[in-house]
């Protein structure tokens, strides 16, 4: 079977009014990808993600997901389809249990078997979220929220999750838990399309990355390959792991 | 009306000087006097809305019961001016007599007193007795919020019709007040004419106007939008917000009760009808269609209301009955849509909420279209010229210099049965940075809200500089030196970068209400310094803010907001400086570099205690790092030693890298 695409942008320009955001980027995700979105502030990382939730649509170019042009569906429809996100600074619902955080996980979705199904799948990557079902949200801590935001994300039973920038405002251990379990999730079957600023564990797991730069993609390839590069080791990695002195 | 903002300044002038000649001739052109009526009306509608614009634009108290204030200012005016009471006339009354605030009326054991206060004189007294109205129905309820303070507002809007029209023997109940005095002014008596109150009218708008316009740039207008945007950020940054509070209500009272003396003593005459509910919704109206906060967008909202009543329904009317005439229709030709104000009104206030919900004249912010250049800002190495340029503000501007210690002992927080902090103490020498470290829940954030008045502990000592900062309120703590920044950032979303960095000077300012709308030369000697502050400020990162100065922060990218609240707090002059996660959102190579910016802050004598979570920076920067579990305090020492230390790696660092 040839190796199928399952989100892909062609040529997408963004606007905000008079600001062109996006000028023209391409980025593919295949079915097992974990794709890391690297880039500078005001970069356009942020937007990417919005376009692929839908929150923003594209002026110009093609939104793909399974190979159908999604550019003008909504945000639930698109969940519907299997894409779900985790948002920057979680976004819980904070007056909410954490249960009913992850209830709201599956609103698209029927009721029935697969629903306790899925609610067991989290429990068990997350037992500190099992442990706290009935707190509500906000009362968690950053990292437990960060638990509960991709909890949710999964119990839409996605194909892709995006993340933004799931590692920020987490202690060097729940970074690591994180990202452990993003992997997890991923050898599950499901894609995934973050953006990080931790850029160094970030291609330490990803497959495959794009550096963004003012609106465009000026590198892209295999994760090792950046993480090589000299370019990038300068601009996202470099000089806290260069000696000085 | 985007257009009307790319005007020059001496254009807009122009134009302002154009439409204000037309509007004192607007009584020579032949219009009839029910069209000046309607204007000297359009008048007072302008008048409270630019009161309420302060309370609910500005300050951002949703107020809904406005009119109480609109009706108190009336009823001062029409009570002491009019027949309504008549006390026996005693010796005592002779003075006042004398100078013309009262009269005597019949002779003997008969006489009775009649007042006679001048308009002239009641016009400021409302608006002092409205404010202190405004003051007392505030004290109580402005530490309630949003909805809950609506609520209330709703409540004493109530109260003050209902109140009005059962105190007959004060105000003649529901029937109202009679015969109240119209104006004199050098002999000539006001009568019917419409005229001379277009004229007293137009003459209260442009000083509400100016008041509104000078307050909106100030100090204090600054202090009221920092209120709207982020309590919590406001009183960090040293503002009193109860006081500020009280000051918004008080002076949208004012204006209130300075407008119902005008409007009363037009009509002559005052029921508690018309200061029920829908008058209160309808100014609110106004301001909502004119633009929240937007000072021409209240005047624009009021008149444009009031025509569209007084103007466009009739005409509409007459239209609609003649097309009922010409077609038989006998519905279209007894329809009579000004009993359908309301209606209309609802209408076209659905229709902006869903099309221009900014309203007609929105509070403008600048897009800034920045080069490429602009854009990709480099991380840039060595801070030390802009900071050494800081370092020389800082230290004219502070008052003792010298390095300070915070020294916290035994701090103990509790929420309900939660114990966030058990007994913690640590120490920040002068002139060091201390890093706190810990796992996320660790209690790191209570430490900071303690340290700064935002959190109650139950038991411990916080000094600074030698000086108790437990129990004082979070502006108390700024005074007392010590700003901080918030781990979510907490910004002001709809200021400019300008602006929020201006609020951070708020407590090195002096300049008051007053000063700020009579422009005195010291006040504006006061701000340009301030505004230059805020440039040298930013200059610190580079190219990175200084072409965004005049953008809303909202537009920022999360690690130029967290520069921008690092600036705000710096503008405060600090001896102590609490960062709470500062390069969150940074890549490495950004957080390297705000890690530069930070060490040099301590070189010139800024003490600083910081959170944060990236140890590379953290052992870049910390003279002594204290790690947090669970409210405790796990381990302290230098940075690699904390590193190495079993119990650290285990609760917060980690063992492993992940499996690749």
């Amino acid at each position: 079977m040839p190796e199928e695409t399952l989100l892909e942008f062609a040529g997408v320009h963004t606007h905000y009014g008079d600001l062109h955001v996006l000028k023209g980027v391409d980025y593919s995700v295949a079915p097992d990808d974990i794709v890391v979105l690297l880039g500078g502030n005001a970069s356009g990382k942020s937007t990417t993600m919005k376009t692929i939730m839908g929150t923003v649509t594209p002026s110009q170019g093609e939104v793909r997901f399974r190979g159908a042009p999604i550019n003008r569906l909504s945000t639930s429809e698109r969940v519907r389809r299997g894409i779900a996100p985790v948002l920057e600074a979680r976004r819980l619902f904070p007056r909410m249990t954490v249960y009913e955080n992850l209830e709201m996980g599956a609103y698209t979705r029927k009721r029935g078997p697969k629903f306790d199904e899925d609610l067991e799948r989290v429990y068990e990557l997350f037992p500190r979220v099992k442990e706290r079902r009935h707190q509500l949200a906000g009362t968690l801590s950053g990292g437990e929220q960060q638990m509960v935001a991709i909890g949710r994300a999964l119990m839409a039973r996605p194909a892709l999750i995006c993340m933004d920038e799931p590692s920020m405002g987490l202690s060097p251990r729940f970074v690591e838990i994180v990202f452990g379990i993003i992997q997890t999730i991923n050898r599950q079957g499901v894609a995934i399309f973050m953006v990080e600023q931790n850029a160094h564990m970030a291609l330490q797991i990803a497959s495959r990355g794009y550096v963004l730069q003012t609106g465009r993609v000026v590198l892209s390839g295999p994760a090792a390959d950046l993480a090589a590069n000299p370019a990038i080791r300068e601009a996202y990695l470099g000089e806290l792991q260069v000696e000085e002195n | 009306m985007k257009r009307l903002a790319l005007l020059s300044p001496r254009q807009r002038q122009a134009l302002f000087a154009a439409l204000l000649m037309v509007l004192l001739l607007l009584p020579f052109l032949g219009i009839g006097q029910a069209n000046i009526d309607v204007a000297a009306n359009s008048c007072a509608y302008a008048a409270l809305a630019l009161g309420l614009n302060i309370v609910v634009g500005f300050t951002g108290l949703l107020d809904l019961g406005y009119a109480a204030f609109f009706a108190i200012g009336a009823y001062a005016y029409g009570i002491l001016n009019s027949f309504q009471l008549h006390p026996h006339w005693s010796a005592a009354w002779a003075p006042l007599a004398a100078i013309g605030f009262v009269a005597k009326l019949g002779a003997g054991a008969a006489a009775t007193v009649h007042f006679t206060f001048p308009f002239w004189l009641m016009l400021p007294a409302s608006a002092v007795i409205a404010a202190c109205f405004g003051m007392a129905f505030g004290a109580p309820t402005l530490r309630l919020k949003g909805d809950y303070l609506a609520i209330v507002t709703l409540g004493f809007g109530e109260i003050v019709p209902i109140v009005a029209r059962n105190w007959s023997s004060l105000t003649n109940g529901a029937e109202g007040l009679n015969g109240v005095g119209p104006p004199v002014l050098f002999g000539y008596r006001f009568g019917i004419n419409a005229t001379p109150y277009y004229y007293v009218g137009l003459g209260l708008v442009l000083l509400l106007l100016f008041i509104s316009l000078r307050l909106k740039p100030s100090r204090i207008g600054r202090a009221w939008m920092a209120v709207r945007e982020d309590e919590i950020a406001a009183s960090a940054m040293g503002v009193h917000t109860t006081r500020l509070k009280l000051l918004a209500f008080a002076m949208g009272a004012g204006f209130a009760g300075m407008t119902g003396t005008f409007y009363i003593a037009k009509l002559q005459t005052a029921t508690p009808d018309m200061f029920d509910l829908p008058v209160s919704i309808m100014v609110l109206v106004m301001i909502v269609l004119g633009g929240l906060a937007s000072v021409w967008g209240a005047i624009l909202g009021a008149v444009l209301l009031e025509l569209l009543q007084a103007w466009f329904l009739p005409a509409l009317s007459g239209w609609v009955q003649g097309l009922g005439n010409a077609i038989h229709s006998p519905f279209l030709q007894n329809l009579e849509l000004t009993s359908a104000s309301e209606l209309i009104f609802g209408i076209i206030l659905v229709t902006m909420m869903l099309y221009r919900r900014d309203g007609l004249v929105p509070v403008g912010r600048n897009e800034v279209r920045l080069s490429y250049e602009q854009q990709d800002a480099a991380v840039s190495r060595g801070a030390a010229p802009a900071v050494a340029r800081l370092r020389a503000g800082l230290a004219e501007a502070t008052a003792d210099a010298r390095p300070a210690a915070l020294e916290i002992r035994d701090l103990t927080v509790k929420f309900g049965g939660l114990t966030a902090l058990k007994s913690v103490s640590l120490d920040v020498p002068p002139g060091s940075i201390v890093a706190v470290i810990g796992p996320n829940g660790s209690g790191k954030s209570t430490l900071f809200n303690s340290i700064t008045g935002l959190v109650k502990p139950s038991a411990g000592v916080v000094r600074f500089a030698g000086r108790d900062l437990l129990g004082l309120r979070p502006d108390q703590v700024l005074r007392a030196g010590v700003a901080r920044t918030f781990q979510n950032i907490r910004l002001f979303p709809n200021l400019t970068v300008m602006e929020n960095v201006l609020i951070g000077q708020h407590t090195h300012l002096s300049s008051g209400a007053a000063g700020a709308v009579l422009g005195l030369p010291r006040v504006r000697a006061e701000e340009r310094e301030a505004r230059e502050f805020v440039l040298e400020l930013l200059a610190m990162f580079g190219n990175r803010l200084v072409p965004r100065i005049d953008q809303g922060v909202a537009q920022l990218s999360y690690a130029n907001r967290r520069r921008v609240e690092i600036a705000r707090a710096l503008a405060s002059r600090p001896r102590l400086l609490m960062l709470d996660e500062p390069t969150a959102g940074m890549n490495p190579a950004e957080s390297l570099e705000l890690a530069e910016q930070i060490a040099a802050f301590r070189d010139f004598g800024l003490t600083v205690l910081l959170v944060e979570h990236k140890l590379d920076v953290v052992t870049r920067l910390a003279d002594n790092v204290i790690v947090l579990d669970h409210g405790e305090k796990l381990a302290e020492g230098r940075a690699d030693e904390v590193r190495r230390n079993e119990a650290v790696i285990e609760a917060y660092i980690g063992r492993g890298v992940v499996d690749a």
